[in-house]
């Protein structure tokens, strides 16, 4: 974990949704939901702040540095920072529980995508056979015969 | 209200009535099985809003995808239109972005030009980099859809909306609305979202709206279309910005339409041939066709007739388009990108 930790713009699409961050990671395709508290201080990670000062710029009542080290190790483990090495060898997640206790953490949570049937279309998306319709524009069938 | 329908479609078209305004709707109780449901045909985020101890990953999920198809479909328009090429977008985007963030999931990017540029548009998507390439449904001719519209016609009636992104065409909403009610109707309107997007665009007609101009062309097209506008005001409670004319839903049409939420998705049936006795029947009963695309595709009155005829027309109409195909040789139109 670098000292003055960054938050991870590129391939990152970041949606606001009321007092929640909505990111989407175009590389891994994975989506997140950063709850208020953990929305702050992503934000604050500008890589020129370190631990202490993104706690302290969070202000008071905010749970100081635990909650900062809990919230930058589990967006590291999302990957929305840029660097990857984990805060756990900083602070270990079970000491920081037992600093700051459950209902103070800031939540970083993944976002299932919803299971609805495809859309009726006349080509066939990613994944999709290219036996019964044709692939969509921009997309070639495979030798498995499935449209890439 | 709805009279003799299954269960389940009554109670989905209850509980999803309003909720694709941007007030939350009062709460209620919903079963796990209208859930389900709703998870299978894309209602799953509207439905949710009458739980709030719910989840909200689908909206949430849906948010991100919208936001993402706007950036990639202006860049898409701006490749277009650097070539000269001139393209509408329909359904998908187009839709969601008339409904509360996060509502309606995007699917995938449809996509009008006219027939001449059809080659040079497929070109220019797939010269698009991958990462910011969407997945687009190009359609140089929507005669499926709307046959008495010519493209020229369709995209010179289309408008252009700004985004944060850049700007993006839509078809107008005159074509917009019919197109999206007769596409509902060809694939059977299994799905109560596509109910729900008649509910969205009636009450986002722009001012200006011209009935006339939507109800232009087949008259019996028109009447589905109109019947179809009766459903989003009767089952979810659209209050249309632009009135409609006088519309009564043929009773067949409400309860053909219940029994397709009911039923849902269709997969394609087994095909016939070298099937086992055992699974001959069902494989016969899925190729029955529903009265809504059977009444479509024939161009039948939406009254006085009964359905049963219509039906029969229309499985006798495929079975014979089916044969035909078989007969030249051709089984299915060869796949566009399918290996050779």
């Amino acid at each position: 974990m670098s000292d003055t930790p960054k938050a991870r713009q590129n391939g990152v699409l970041v949606q606001p949704a009321g007092d929640e961050l909505l990111l989407y990671d175009e590389r891994t395709h994975r989506a997140h939901c950063l709850d208020a508290r953990a929305a702050q201080v992503w934000s604050l990670c500008d890589g020129q702040r370190t631990l202490p000062e993104i706690a302290r710029a969070l202000g008071p009542g905010a749970d100081g540095e635990a909650v900062v080290a809990w919230t930058l190790d589990a967006l590291a483990e999302a990957d929305l920072l840029e660097t990857g090495e984990s805060v756990r060898e900083m602070l270990s997640r079970r000491r920081m529980l037992r600093n700051i206790g459950l209902a103070a953490i800031p939540l970083v949570m993944a976002i299932t995508a919803p299971h609805a049937r495809a859309a009726v279309s006349t080509c066939s998306t990613v994944g999709q056979p290219c036996t019964v319709k044709p692939c969509c524009s921009g997309l070639t069938c495979s030798s498995s015969l499935i449209c890439q | 209200m709805i009279r003799s329908t299954p269960l389940l479609a009554v109670q989905l078209a209850d509980a999803l009535r309003g909720t694709f305004r941007a007030r939350a709707p009062a709460s209620t109780e919903v079963s796990a099985e209208l859930l389900e449901s709703a998870r299978v045909s894309g209602v799953e985020a509207l439905l949710r809003r009458r739980m709030p101890a719910a989840g909200r990953d689908a909206e949430r999920y849906q948010m991100l995808e919208e936001a993402l198809r706007e950036r990639r479909l202006a860049a898409l328009f701006a490749a277009l239109e650097a070539h000269r090429i001139r393209a509408a977008t329909f359904k998908g985007w187009a839709l969601s972005r008339l409904y509360p963030p996060g509502l309606r999931p995007v699917g995938d990017v449809d996509l009008a030009v006219h027939p001449d540029d059809e080659a040079h548009a497929q070109a220019v998507v797939a010269a698009l980099p991958a990462a910011e390439r969407p997945e687009v449904d190009l359609q140089s001719n929507l005669v499926r859809y709307l046959p008495d519209r010519s493209p020229s016609d369709l995209l010179a009636r289309s408008a252009v909306h700004a985004t944060a992104s850049g700007p993006i065409r839509v078809l107008g909403a005159e074509d917009h609305l019919r197109l999206v009610c007769l596409h509902q109707l060809h694939h059977g309107g299994w799905r109560p979202l596509w109910l729900c997007d008649v509910a969205v665009l009636l009450e986002s007609l722009p001012d200006g709206f011209s009935w006339a101009a939507c109800l232009d062309g087949s008259r019996r097209r028109s009447e589905a279309v109109l019947a179809c506008v009766g459903l989003a005001v009767e089952w979810l409670g659209a209050v249309p910005r632009v009135t409609p004319p006088a519309v009564n839903v043929p009773p067949w049409f409400r309860s053909a339409m219940a029994a397709a939420w009911e039923r849902g998705f269709r997969r394609s049936p087994e095909p016939l041939l070298g099937i086992p006795l055992r699974r001959l029947a069902p494989a016969l009963r899925a190729r029955w066709p529903d009265p809504l695309s059977a009444t479509l595709h024939l161009g039948a009155p939406l009254r006085w007739v009964p359905r049963f005829p219509v039906q029969l027309a229309e499985l006798v109409r495929r079975a014979g388009r089916h044969a035909l195909r078989r007969w030249r040789g051709t089984g299915v139109t060869p796949a566009a990108g399918a290996p050779a």
